[in-house]
This record gives structure tokens, sequence and C-alpha cells, in this order.
């Protein structure tokens, strides 16, 4: 056995000298994830930075703290990390997360409060600039508007974006204040649709971001609200079942690029399946009046809709629907068997 | 009058101030524990906060941050430039540099996350088409580098490079050839990397339809989705064909319906749901008519168990193809030894498949159990036959589910069995309560011990845990002294702002114990003092503003270690997101629970027959696997040797004094993290 131990000393010495060896290959991936400072910038981006502005070296690439600089330091390191994730578009994409985990706007709101604690009165309207920034995403209009207020009755040069962003979003608060004044469901609804109709208004005259996104996510709320008001009321309205079917398809379709289209078609499927209890309720499998063909009918427009989402790749929601197929493929053939 | 109102005042100011050194306590276990040192204060004085002073540095960034709000990239890199030029100045004065152009240079090139598996949103959401080309073109060439290099690395495994150099040839081993055939018979399904590649090309196609590359992107996407779709219309009719053949009709037309909805003209979906049709409008077979065993269905479930467990100890999976070719490959290149080595391969490998047999549950019970539970179900209890409890006792002992096996053992009669598992089951549950890191899961745990099996020995143990736990110096966020002293800021003066000499070691001082602090949840923190007696809780409450500047160091650090390291551990606490009843310990501390120093954590047998172990070096080395011992033929040792610059590893193998060597190409890392997605 001696051998052994003899061989295996050279071989663990090779193992940890070879620079290129998997020792070194072979980080594991919660070391590979880093971010600032000493990821802030890759190499491969710190190279192409450098080489585009003289006088920058590569020292750059692993800053060293300097205590006479913290103030500034840790007020970029939340900067950094709020305009690396903020500025996506909210309506498509869910609201980004930063390395925690957590809400990158909530995360702001708390890191800048902990920032300003920590250096008592610096940089107050970058501060204020930033928290307007993390409410708009979080549309808290009002909020936002003081804070930008901050910053637009200082002197500081944010001023004018803060006072456009002030315009804007007294806009939008005063739009999404607005009472829907309605005595009739066909009222209601109408006074939905007028709201949308406004909404893509302020869309087409602020496209940019992130208000055209913003704007887009309250026509979206409108839209479910629709919806969630025909579903709850279904039973009270003339053709209640088939109204909630149209609204859902029109939901669907209008908001394809909606970070939430996938969540409809589920919810859409539920409705549909509910429709099959529903029915399986009112008229008993065993008897003669079950029409196994109307169940069949609702059970299949539930599959169709669950499985778009269940075949779709690269989505949280895809695991949902595809044990939402098992609980429907249980309840369907349970309903076959009894109707038999 | 007027002196005993201002006696009054002074009398009522004293006693609804609370006190920032030790409490009174009605509690005489209180008292009796905060008896100790009863003037001592283990706070600093509270420190006022440095104000800002900007000077041009902070002038310069606060610019910068304004033009990149004003999305004036050229705007920040003016600064960052002028930043860059002040640092070389103070560089050559010998002073330090400000050390923040690289922060102001990521506030115009955010770079995108290296792994975006954590918020797979976010590599779609920012990403430029280059980047969205770059990300598929590297999963697809990765999946083509571990297909070709798992094809290969079976190859080359036969092939001893080290007797090639030493002019002894050997002749290639064939157990490479069962890996050939079966990596061959794999199919042609995409793989998740591929399915995931596609979604990038989608999103690309999406985003930049008039793109040059978007024509042979299309092509590129077309050819992925053509194989997504077979692949999912053959899991589809495959799962039809089963459910069709077990006489389960519904099942069958639901999954044909599936497959029709990925391929509309699919005609083995038509053809199968018209059967399926056909077979619904039969009437009942006449088997299931007339009367049967009604223990027949769990009968056949045991054998189908039986049969499986008989198949599991064959070696391999397709034992007639894959041994066929191995068999036939080693006599062909060794004669009859070779059939000899085979064979006594395949003893060795039943053996151990024996062992795990005897000692665990390779082969689930599942069936057996549905069975059983479901003529459990049908049957009224009087006509029940009760051989059917204790074949579901003991199939659920086999899964590990003590608590059924002990009601059906109950059914059935058996107090010895019952005994026996209520021991097991204490054992386990107090062991399981014992590695929960959250206290309230530790004490559900317990309590559950305690309550169900109170007559175990565990039970005993249990009840004095459960009352350690409830002191209330134990309920709350537990630090360490190690991780104290390992993370300075949070007990420092802009911290809880604990006195240094508590961590000095000097124990005439007052010193911390090891157990550290306890945080509890009313703003108050108990500290184990080192006494005469060993350890000794004190608990104080804490001055708001140390409260907070604690929770805010506790957050930023929490914030550092998610950004460094990846550990969003602490940042969870901070935040609320997980319960704040755990005990933080130092790193050392957690590499000694864990038993992980330097010594690679190794699995074996010592047994009359010879020595085997195997493991992997800790990350921090190598992390590389070796293994060493002696078999029926020699003593051995084996190492994997990577090898710097080529994508290739080497498998050292030394017998009998001789050095073997099989080279390995060195395949992408570990499957994608959210592989789920992409099935």
């Amino acid at each position: 056995m001696k051998w052994i131990v003899v061989s295996l000393i050279p071989l663990a010495c090779s193992v940890c000298i070879f620079p290129g060896c998997s020792l070194w290959s072979r980080s594991s991936p919660t070391t590979a994830r880093s971010s600032a400072p000493a990821a802030i910038i890759h190499k491969n981006d710190n190279l192409t930075v450098t080489n585009l502005i003289p006088g920058l070296t590569s020292t750059t690439e692993t800053p060293e703290s300097n205590p006479q600089y913290v103030t500034e330091e840790d007020l970029l390191k939340v900067v950094n990390e709020f305009q690396r994730l903020a500025a996506k578009d909210s309506y498509r994409f869910p609201l980004p997360k930063d390395v925690t985990g957590a809400n990158v706007y909530k995360a702001t709101l708390t890191r800048l409060q902990d920032y300003e604690a920590k250096h008592p009165g610096a940089y107050g309207e970058i501060l204020a600039f930033t928290r307007g920034r993390a409410y708009e995403g979080l549309h808290e209009y009002d909020k936002a508007i003081a804070q930008y207020q901050v910053v637009s009755q200082s002197k500081h040069a944010l001023k004018e974006e803060a006072a456009k962003a002030i315009e804007i979003l007294t806009r939008f608060r005063d739009l999404k204040g607005t009472p829907l004044a309605a005595t009739t469901p066909l009222d209601y609804l109408k006074s939905l649709d007028q709201q949308i109709a406004a909404w893509q208004e302020l869309q087409k005259q602020y496209p940019n971001p992130p208000y055209e996104a913003l704007a887009k996510e309250e026509e979206e709320r409108l839209d479910q609200a629709k919806v969630a008001f025909l579903v709850i009321n279904r039973h009270r309205i003339e053709d209640g079942n088939e109204s909630v079917v149209l609204v859902y398809s029109q939901l669907i379709e209008k908001h394809k690029e909606s970070k939430h289209q996938y969540r409809y078609q589920i919810e859409f499927g539920d409705f549909y399946f509910t429709l099959a209890q529903e029915y399986v309720a009112q008229n008993d499998p065993q008897s003669l009046q079950f029409d196994p063909l109307t169940f069949e009918g609702l059970g299949r427009s539930a599959l169709r809709l669950y499985a778009q989402v269940a075949q779709e790749d690269g989505i949280i929601e895809k695991l949902e629907a595809k044990g939402k197929l098992e609980a429907l493929e249980a309840y369907m053939a349970k309903v076959g068997k009894l109707s038999r | 009058m007027n002196r005993n109102r201002v006696l009054l005042s002074v009398l009522l100011f004293v006693l609804l101030t609370p006190p920032v050194s030790a409490r009174e306590y009605s509690d005489p276990l209180m008292r009796k524990l905060n008896d100790f040192l009863p003037t001592y204060t283990p706070f600093t004085p509270l420190e006022s906060p440095d104000r800002y002073f900007p000077d041009e540095v902070g002038k310069k960034v606060a610019d910068a941050i304004v033009q990149a709000y004003l999305q004036n990239p050229s705007g920040v890199e003016q600064r960052a430039r002028e930043l860059a030029e002040h640092d070389s100045k103070l560089v050559t004065s010998g002073e330090q540099a400000t050390g923040l152009t690289s922060y102001l240079l990521a506030l115009v090139n955010q770079p995108p996350p290296k792994d975006d598996a954590g918020d797979p949103d976010f590599a779609l959401a920012g990403a430029s088409p280059d980047d969205l080309l770059q990300r598929a073109d590297r999963l697809l060439g990765e999946e083509k580098r571990e297909r070709v290099g798992r094809r290969f690395n079976w190859i080359l495994s036969t092939f001893d490079v080290a007797s090639l150099f030493l002019g002894a040839p050997r002749a290639p081993t064939p157990y490479g050839a069962q890996g050939i055939v079966s990596e061959w018979s794999g199919g042609n399904d995409p793989a998740p990397r591929e399915r995931k590649a596609l979604v990038f090309y989608r999103e690309f196609l999406r985003r930049f339809p008039d793109d040059a590359r978007a024509a042979e992107i299309t092509q590129k996407a077309r050819d992925l989705e053509t194989r997504r779709k077979q692949a999912m219309l053959d899991a589809e009719l495959a799962r039809a064909e089963a459910a069709f053949k077990k006489r389960d009709y519904w099942g069958a037309n639901f999954h044909y319906h599936l497959a029709l909805m990925v391929d509309e003209s699919s005609t083995k979906a038509r053809t199968g749901l018209a059967q399926v049709e056909a077979s619904l409008q039969q009437k009942e077979d006449l088997d299931t008519a007339t009367p049967r065993d009604p223990l027949a269905e769990i009968k056949q479930a045991q054998w189908e168990h039986e049969k499986q467990t008989f198949t599991y100890l064959l070696p391999g999976s397709g034992f007639v193809k894959d041994n066929f070719v191995v068999a036939g490959t080693q006599i062909a290149t060794e004669g009859l030894a070779g059939a000899a080595t085979f064979g006594a391969l395949t003893v060795v490998q039943t053996i151990a498949k024996l062992f795990r047999l005897a000692t665990g549950n390779p082969v689930p019970q599942q069936q057996v159990i549905t069975a059983g539970e479901r003529y459990v179900h049908d049957t009224p209890p009087d006509e029940r036959n009760p051989q059917v409890y204790e074949t579901l006792a003991k199939a659920y002992e086999k899964e590990g589910r003590l608590d059924k096996a002990i009601s059906y053992y109950k059914l059935s009669g058996e107090e010895e069995e019952q005994a026996r598992l209520k021991e097991q089951a204490g054992s386990a549950i107090l062991q399981m309560a014992k590695k929960s890191e959250h206290q309230e899961q530790k004490e559900d745990y317990l309590r559950k011990l305690v309550e169900q099996y109170p007559t175990t020995k565990a039970a005993r143990e249990a009840a004095q845990l459960l009352r350690d736990l409830n002191l209330p110096a134990n309920r709350g966020l537990r630090l360490t002294k190690a991780f104290l002293q390992e993370h300075e800021e949070l007990t420092g003066p802009n911290g809880l702002g604990l006195k240094p000499e508590l961590f000095d070691g000097d124990v005439d001082n007052v010193e911390l114990a090891e157990e550290g602090i306890t945080l509890l949840g009313s703003g108050e923190v108990a500290l184990q003092l080192q006494g005469d007696r060993g350890p000794q809780a004190k608990i104080y409450a804490i001055p708001n503003q140390r409260w907070e500047q604690f929770w805010r160091q506790f957050r930023e650090k929490g914030y550092e270690q998610a950004a460094k390291r990846g550990d969003p551990g602490l940042a969870l606490l901070a935040q609320g997101a997980e319960a704040a009843d755990r005990t933080l310990k130092s790193t050392r501390e957690k590499n000694d629970e864990e038993g992980w120093h330097m010594l690679p954590y190794l699995s074996g047998s010592v047994g009359g027959s010879g020595v085997d172990f195997r493991g992997t070096l800790p990350k921090e080395i190598a992390g590389t696997r070796l293994s060493f011992g002696n078999d029926q033929r020699s003593t051995y040792v084996g190492m994997e040797v990577p090898l710097p610059f080529i994508p290739v590893d080497f498998l050292f193998l030394g017998r009998n004094g001789l050095p073997s060597l099989y080279p390995r190409i060195r395949l992408p890392e570990q499957s994608i993290k959210d592989e789920n997605l992409y099935r």
C-alpha cells in the first residue's frame, strides 16, 4: 500500500500546480456569479472599455475600496444595481430582482434609506430622483411625484428631468384616481372601456420607457378587472358564461406580449374546468340527462389551454400547467367512467 | 407641594424610562439569570455619524450619475476619464486611488449577468441581438460538445495511453462498447440546452426581424422546432399507447388528444383515437364480471415488484443487448479468460445490488401500496383479509413511511413490530430535529416526537431539548462569537456597539462565550457571558439607534454576500424572507460541523476480501475524483488528473505498480439550472 501514498502525493501536486487545471476552471456557479465591485466590469468588457478610454488601466478590474470615498462608493453600488435592472420593459417582463432575489424597486428604497442613515445629508437630490424612479416602477405615483418635487424645486442638474416626470406622473395619478361612476353592469363596463382608451392615449403621448410600459400595465389591469367583474357576476348577467369566454379571449389576444399571458391562459383553462365541474354538478354523470359530448367539449377546451402553456419552453407557468393537465386527466377519466 | 410634584415627576421619569442596562424581571428564573454581573453594560457610548463634505471627486461622481440618468453615456465616460487621470496622479504621488472609476464605467456598460438562472427573464429582457445569438450558440455548442464528447469518452476510456508509451499496448476494455451502444440508440430528441437555445432564437426573431442574420436564424429555429415537436408528439403517443395497453381508455383518449394538439396531421394519433372510441363502445370484458380473488390485484402487484427486483439485480437494463456486446468483445479480445472476468464482474455487481436491496429500497413498493389501499378502501372492515394489513405495513416500512406502517401493524395486532418501529420513528424524528436549522421547525419536530411516541428513548431526550429551546435566551437569531468576530462591523461602533473587550479572550474584563449572542424579537439581546459555571445568559435592552444600526449593517452584509459569493442566506434573513430563528456560524465552525477541512469526503468499505475507498477532493483544493483500495486482482489507486490549456482530463490508474492513463474529454459542467422548464 505504500506505493499508493507515494503515487498520490505527486498527483495531488500536479493537480494544484497547473494553472489551467480544473482546480481553477471548475469554479462553482455560486463563486462565478458575482457583481460589484470585483465583477462590475467583465474581463472582456474591461478590455474594450479600457481600450476606448485613454488613461484607464486594467487596475479598474478589482478596485480597492478607499475609506475616504466610501460615501460615493456606497451610492454608486446602489445606483449601479438599480440602473442595471430597472430599465427593463415591465409590461413584457416581471419586475427585475436584484442579487438577493428581491424586487429591485423595493430593495433600492430600503438601500437608499440605509444609505441616508449611514451618510446623512449626502447627495440628497440624487437619492430623491432614484427614489422617484423606484416609486414610479411600483406604480406609486403620489410618492414618486413627492420625490421628484424635491429635485425639481432645487437647482440640481436633474431638475428638468424631474419636472417632466412630475408632469407625466400627475396625469397618470389623476387617471388612475378617476372613480368609476356606474349604476348598472353595462355602465360599469363602459366606464372601464373609457379608462382603457384614456390609457391607450397616454401610451401614444409618452412612447418612451418607462412610461409606455407603465401605461400598458395600467391598461392591462383594467382589462383584467373587466374579466374579473364578468366572472363574479356571470350568473346575474344574461349569457354570462359566454361573455366571460369572450373577454378572456380578448384579453389573451390583446396582451400577447404581456408577462401575464401564460397566467391568463391557465386561468381561462381553469374557467373551462369550473364549467365542466358545474355541468357535472347539475347533471349527474350516471343519469340519462348527462351529455358526454358537452362535458368532453368543456374538458377539451381546458385541455387545449393548459396544453398550450405546458408545451411552451422556458416559462415557470409550464410546471403549473403540467400539474393542471394531470388533474384534468384524472377528473375526465373519473367522470367518463361514471357516465358509461 | 411643588417639591413633591418635582419628586413625583423624577420618580415617574425613572420608572418609565427604559433602562439601557440589564432589566429587572418578575420571573424568578429570569432574575436568577440576570443576577450575574448586575452593573455591567456591554455597550460602548453612542457616536454621532460623520457629516458629509463632498470634494471634487464627489462632484464628479454625482455628475456621472446625473449623466447616466440623462442617458448620456459620453458624459459618464468623460467623468470616468477625468477620475482615472486623477487616480493616476494619486498613485504617482504615492497615495491611494479613489477606487471609483470602475463603478462609473459600470453606469454605462451594464454587464449582463454571467448566470441568468436566478432570473431567467433577465436574459431576454435586456439582451442585445448579438447577446441573444451568443447565448443560443453557446448552448448549442455545449450540447454538441457534450454529445460528441460523451461518445468519444466511451471509446477513449478503453485506451490506455500509458501502456502505449511504455511500448506494451493493452487490448481495449470492452465496457466502452456498452456505453456506445446505449448512447447511439438514444434518439434525436432535443436536449434542454437546445430547447433553451430555441427560446433565444425565437426572441431574436421576434425583436429583430429585420436583422441581416434573420433568415439563417429562422432556418435554425425551424429545425429545432421540428425536432422539439416530434419529441413532444412521440412522448404523448407513447403515453397514450401505454394507457391503451393497460385498458385505461380515458387516459389514452386524453393523450391522443394532446398528441393531436402538437401535430394535427398525426395519423398515429387519429388511428389511436379511433381505436379508443371503438374500445369504449364495447361492453366490459366478461372476465371482469366473473368472481375474482379479492387479493388478486395485491398479489399481482407483489409479483410485479418481485419481477422488478429481479430485473434490478441483473447487470444493466438492456441485459441481453448490452451484455452480449460486452461479453462478446471481452471473449473476442481475451478469450475464455475474458469470459471469466466478465462473469466475475457481473457477480461483484450483483452482490453490491443485493446489499443495496437488503439495506435500502431501490425498487419502489408503490404498486403494492396502491393495490393494498384500494382493497382496504373498497372492502368493508369485517370482510377484509387481515393479511393485507401486514403486506401494507411491510410495504410502507420499506418506503420509510413509518407512521403508516405502525398503523397497519396495529391493525394486524403485531405488538413487537409496533414497538420496534416506534423506536425507529422516534430516532428518525429526533435526528431531523437536530438537523433543523430553524428553532420553530426544531420545536415542531420535538413536539411531534413527544406527543406521538412518548414512550420511546428519543422522546426522553427530546423533552430535555424542548425545555432548553424554550428558554427566553435561546429564542431568536443566534450569532456565535466566531461569526461575530468574522463580521466585526456587526458588533462595532456602527453596529451593535458591543465593547471590544468582550472579544479579547480576557475573562477578567468580561468575555463573551463561544455561544455568542441571541437577538430577541423585542429589541433585546441575550449575551452568553463566560462565568465560573460556564456560559451564563444575560439579557439587555438595545438602544433603538443601535438596533437600527445593527440591522442596517446586517442588510449591507447580506447584500455583499449575495453579490460576491452568490449566497443570499443573510439577505433573506435581513429582508424577513426567512424566519430569524436560527444560528449563524462562522465559516470555520460550519466546516468543522460538516467534517470538511482539508481531507476529502471518502466513502467505501473495509472487508475481509479487500479495501475500497472513493471520494472527491474538496472544491477548494481541486474537486477531482480519486479512489484507492485493493480487489481480487491487485492493489490500485485512481485519480482524475486535469491538464491545463487542453480540454482533456486523464484518469490515472495504478495497478500492480504499473501506471495506466485513460484520456477523457472534459464535458460542459453539469446541466442547465432551469432544465425542468425545457423538458
